[in-house]
């Protein structure tokens, strides 16, 4: 079966530089601290805390693409590209679709 | 010394950032070389475990809630104590910006994240061994200056002079000064100096308001003037 949201190279040579275990043990602190994410960025979309917004968009980004999830990582960069437009009118349905992206790579993570 | 080097290779490193999976990524790279690794998640928490307990290296993120990179940079090249270690900034490839104003800022290095494990440990070593002469070099100067002069010249160099300025350079000798100062008492030889000295300043200035052309068009507000005066002191009258 295809990964097609995870660079599997990517997440081979974290497993080949560190060990399975650890690597288990951060793939759960991000899929732990996501969903608390996604969360931060709506809530700062709510109050207009721009930096919030940022942070936490720049935070799923890095996170995102430690993993090899590139399609995530970039659909991130762009809400934090808002985030420092300070323009959080733009944000439309983009986090539902990241949302939804998340969704698949959370899935690939779980059944690696 | 030599045996010590070994040992000397690691450090006790601390690892500012708010995002867990960063912390353990670095953690992870770090304690595998040997380094003793601490933990901040913010800027607040890091400036605090810095003045509560000694360290060889930060690595600082920049984007983080509470106080910011800069701000914890800001801190600490600011401090007396904490200016002294170095700081390597971790941050996202798109932010070169900021990583450029670090650096201004004080910071010693940066590195791009996902950081690169090849990468970390070449300018973690090459900061510590900096960190390290740096140290002997205090060490040494305390020795032979106070701390204000070593500070001052740890942080200045060794090269003589303090600044350059354009200047011109006036050499003037005193016709039979042995003999001069041979029949005057100390006081009255200093004291003849500075007559001499106020008498050439003050032609000087009205040489270069009068007659600019004369030197190359410079006004006095760009020009220094710099009067050394030779002259033979005997030992035992000058004291």
């Amino acid at each position: 079966m295809t990964s097609p949201e995870i660079d599997k190279g990517t997440l081979d040579s974290l497993t080949a530089a560190t060990d399975e275990e650890f690597v288990k043990e951060l793939i759960e602190t991000f899929l732990e601290d996501s969903p608390n994410l996604i969360a931060e960025m709506r809530t700062s979309l709510g109050t207009h805390d721009v930096e919030a917004f940022r942070r936490a968009a720049h935070t799923l980004k890095s996170n995102a693409a430690s993993f090899g999830a590139f399609g995530l990582s970039q659909s991130a960069k762009e809400l934090e590209m808002i985030g420092k437009s300070g323009d959080l009118e733009s944000v439309g349905d983009k986090i539902d679709d990241f949302e939804a992206t998340y969704a698949l790579v959370e899935k690939e993570l779980r059944n690696r | 010394m030599l045996n010590n080097r070994r040992s000397n290779d690691s450090g006790r490193l601390l690892v500012v950032d708010d995002n867990k999976v960063n912390r353990l990524l670095l953690g992870r790279g770090l304690e595998g070389r040997g380094h003793q690794v601490a933990f901040a998640k913010d800027g607040r928490e890091a400036l605090d475990m810095l003045l509560k307990q000694p360290f060889d290296l930060v690595l600082l993120d920049i984007m983080m809630p509470v106080l910011d990179g800069y701000q914890v940079l800001a801190e600490l090249t600011s401090d007396k104590d904490l200016r002294n270690i170095p700081v390597i900034m971790t941050s996202a490839m798109d932010e070169i910006d900021s990583v450029a104003k670090c650096i201004e800022l004080g910071a010693e290095d940066y590195l791009f994240k996902p950081v690169n494990p090849v990468l970390l440990n070449a300018r973690i070593s090459a900061s510590l061994e900096k960190k390290r002469l740096r140290d002997q070099q205090r060490e040494l100067i305390n020795k032979f200056a106070t701390t204000e002069v070593a500070d001052e010249l740890i942080a200045d160099g060794f090269e003589l002079g303090g600044k350059y300025v354009d200047a011109t350079a006036l050499f003037a000798d005193i016709r039979s000064f042995t003999a001069i100062s041979e029949s005057r008492t100390p006081t009255e030889v200093i004291e003849l100096l500075n007559t001499y000295f106020t008498l050439m300043f003050d032609s000087c200035i009205t040489m270069l308001l009068c007659n600019k052309l004369s030197f190359l068009e410079n006004t006095i507000s760009q020009h220094t003037i710099l009067c050394i005066l030779t002259c033979k002191f005997k030992r035992c009258e000058v004291g």
